[in-house]
């Protein structure tokens, strides 16, 4: 009897013993609690300003409140239905800014200014900005996202955490340092020292002068035309390639090695390289351009698609990405862009951008 | 039986050392999933001039999901003039031709179908005849049952800036989880498939794979490696393996995700996945030789390219494997004793037999899906489901190999009620 029961009570042990890691799944299979699809839905990633129109969507709540203070030009502290307190300034005179600074260099609530104004130095806003008209931040201030309904400048070695949306045109003084999205619905225009990540406006010009302007300006005929639905001949190379300065080359090229593409030169047609990618000063590539390493555009290049790179791209003087009607983007993980560069579209640097 | 006692072994080795290998693999993609370095090139382009893309979506007796895919794809967020919606309607006997039709009125110029009525079935044969209507140099493959996101027909897009790129796969995400306990099984195996073995795939520049659905093509390098083959049954892995030895690049988006609907009965599952085996085994036969013989490809290439061919031959190898194991232990031709052998066994017991589910695991913790992974000891019963039903697909087509056998098209059977 000892030995039957002994040799059940085996059994049962070895079946319980093997059943144990079945337990989470039998529970998992009888109560279910995980069972909904994934959700395939992410904001939207084709849309740079999505974030600021979402906190837009927010203001909507309370559209009277900032329409009675603009026209009244009162101020009012009040707080939004989830809890979140605002602040909404009607006159951002000298006076009421003043009393912001004094109230310890740093507002923790959402701000809200009418009019356009002039936001005291050396501030730390916690929560996001708006202004509903034009805008120029003080020096070293630190946000953490801004909108502005018409141009907006951000001082001299401000830092923004989030984002920065201007409806308008966005100018970012010397040593700035942009995390997440800076983006503008005309002109974003970055000066020297600014540390940057994602990019977007109709023209983004880096630390441009005068002199660069009129030589843009002169380059833009040039951009005609990307005959993009006809299929060009591609062209593979197993190894390293030069194409000599001065020649006009006409379909697509992926390289197994390194490529150069001399002074001057003109590619109708996109590439590709396994390696480093050096574009001499003067080309014009009517097409992306493709590196698994580094890139390197010279002086006045101008390539009309998208210019990829897996590891640093750089940008020197005069360089050209994009037309006005054809915008397009720059990805890679480091970007360094000299004085004087134009991009049309987005300009994403998912490490760090810098423009020297 | 002196001989069959140095066979028995040796041969015995030999799958041991395979399956090492897959295991080795397994545990390779998983790491680079949750430690490596993540590569997504194309995935920050969101402002460029779109090129003009057409959608094939191949419908054959689908009444019940082809409404809810077109709708879908009336949805998407790409410029409609650039977008032209090419259902094929693949001599359908339901009401898939009126339900295309009605769709087509309410939508003028915006979905342009073809009306198969006659010509060899399959998928293949099907996206052969319906190439000749496409006018764009990129197309987008949906099956019917798939229901896209809004932002996938651009991520399917963006990596053709690349001159080097000939096919993009996305991700597909099952979307009747919750229907019974296969559904759910299959939702871990295919975050697993997706999650971590396509990405880590493309993170480590090997061979990402085209799934022929949620991918698309460039009509160019379509053109210039002959085609849709419609003498296979998985066009799609054919297609990635044509692709790579003519050098182009076949590219994996893993934020490019849709919905499909996985099988919910096992027969149907059954099916699906001895035709996959089947096709595969193909692919394998065809283009085995050629990956480790034609120049171009890197030395990882040719590597991942075989394992990934041969993933299907691998389950009736595990079950020769198992039974000369039996064999050697019982004739007593095995050497594998003593300290050696006891650690071998009992560390491969350990880490061997649990690399597919480490990946599962990993998917799921990608996902932040946290309670499914609860399911993770039930795979098992899919994977000997699985096993046995690979195992016979790949009998049955080395005996089709014999016999010259023409090969069926088996379609998978819908679920999902229409509206």
């Amino acid at each position: 009897v000892n030995a039957t029961i002994a040799g059940l009570l085996l059994v049962l042990f070895t079946a319980g013993w093997l059943m144990l890691p079945l337990l989470p799944a039998l529970r998992e299979a009888h109560q279910k609690t995980d069972t909904q699809p994934l959700s395939i839905i992410p904001e939207d990633p084709f849309n740079p300003a999505c974030l600021a129109e979402r906190f837009a969507e927010r203001l909507g709540e309370i559209q009277a409140q900032i329409q009675v203070c603009q026209r009244q030009g009162s101020s009012l502290a009040e707080r939004f239905g989830s809890g979140e307190a605002y602040c909404i300034v009607g006159r951002p005179d000298e006076l009421a800014l003043r009393a912001l600074q004094s109230s310890g260099r740093s507002a923790d609530e959402v701000l809200i200014l009418c009019r356009s104004g002039r936001l005291p130095a050396h501030m730390h806003f916690r929560s996001e900005v708006y202004a509903a008209e034009a805008l120029i931040g003080g020096a070293s201030s630190v946000f953490r996202a801004i909108l502005a309904d018409e141009d907006l400048e951000l001082g001299a070695g401000t830092t923004v955490l989030r984002w920065v949306h201007s409806r308008s045109d966005l100018v970012v003084g010397r040593d700035c340092m942009l995390r997440g999205r800076a983006t503008a619905h005309a002109i974003l225009r970055l000066s020297s020292g600014t540390r940057f990540e994602r990019l977007h406006a109709r023209r983004v010009e880096f630390n441009f002068s005068d002199a660069a302007e009129s030589w843009a300006s002169a380059m833009e005929t040039s951009g005609q035309g990307i005959g993009r639905e006809s299929p060009k001949q591609r062209t593979v190379v197993r190894k390293d390639l030069s194409i000599p300065a001065g020649r006009f080359v006409e379909g697509d090229y992926v390289v197994y090695g390194d490529l150069r593409v001399g002074a001057g030169s003109h590619v109708r047609g996109s590439l590709k390289s396994h390696g480093d990618i050096y574009i001499e000063a003067g080309a014009i590539i009517e097409g992306s351009v493709v590196s698994a390493r580094n890139l390197e555009l010279g002086e006045g290049c101008e390539v009309r698609w998208p210019v990829i790179s897996e590891g640093r791209v750089t940008i020197h003087t005069g360089c050209r990405i994009g037309t006005e009607r054809h915008p397009t983007s720059v990805t890679a993980p480091e970007i360094v862009v000299a004085p004087g560069v134009v991009a049309f579209g987005t300009v994403w640097a998912s490490r760090e951008g810098y423009v020297a | 039986m002196s001989s069959l006692a140095h066979i028995v072994p040796g041969l015995l080795y030999a799958i041991v050392a395979l399956t090492c290998i897959y295991m080795a693999r397994h545990y390779c993609f998983t790491l680079n999933r949750l430690f490596g370095f993540q590569r997504h090139p194309y995935l920050d382009i969101d402002t460029a001039t779109w090129p003009s893309v057409t959608v094939i979506i191949p419908a054959h007796n689908e009444e019940q999901v082809i409404g809810h895919a077109l709708a879908a794809l009336l949805e998407v967020k790409y410029p409609a003039e650039l977008l032209r919606i090419l259902p094929v309607n693949d001599r359908s006997t339901d009401r898939t031709h009126e339900v295309i039709d009605d769709l087509v009125l309410r939508n003028p110029n915006r979905i342009f179908p073809f009306h198969r009525t006659e010509g060899k079935p399959g998928k293949a044969a099907a996206l052969k005849e319906a190439m000749s209507l496409v006018k764009s140099e990129i197309v987008v493959l949906f099956d019917a049952d798939y229901i896209p996101a809004p932002q996938l027909i651009q991520q399917l897009v963006t990596p053709y800036f690349d001159p080097e790129v000939g096919a993009v796969m996305g991700r597909v995400v099952p979307l009747n989880v919750g229907a019974n306990l296969l559904t759910r099984l299959l939702d871990l195996e295919r975050a697993a498939g997706y999650q971590v073995d396509q990405q880590a795939r493309m993170n480590l520049k090997l061979v990402p794979q085209h799934g022929g659905t949620v991918g698309s093509v460039r009509m160019s390098a379509l053109r210039e490696v002959g085609g849709w083959n419609e003498n296979t049954l998985t066009e799609d892995t054919d297609l990635t393996f044509r692709l790579l030895l003519n050098g182009w690049k076949t590219v994996y988006q893993n934020r490019a995700e849709c919905y499909e609907e996985v099988p919910e009965t096992w027969p149907v599952r059954i099916r699906q996945i001895k035709r996959w085996a089947w096709g595969h085994n193909q692919a394998l036969l065809t283009h085995g030789l050629p990956v480790i013989s034609r120049r171009g490809l890197s030395l990882r290439e040719r590597v991942d390219g075989l394992l990934l061919l041969g993933v299907y031959a691998m389950s009736p190898i595990t079950l020769i494997g198992w039974i000369l194991a039996l064999v050697a232990f019982y004739m007593g031709f095995t050497n594998l004793q003593g300290t050696l052998g006891l650690l071998a066994v009992a560390s491969y017991a350990a880490v061997g037999n649990a690399a597919a589910f480490f990946e599962v695991a990993a998917a799921s913790h990608l996902d932040e899906s946290r309670n499914r992974i609860r399911l993770l000891s039930m795979n098992l019963l899919g994977f000997v489901v699985s096993i046995i039903a690979v195992s016979r697909a790949t009998i049955g087509h080395l005996f089709s190999l014999i016999r010259t056998q023409e090969l069926a098209w088996d379609k998978t059977e819908r679920f999902r009620r229409a509206p």
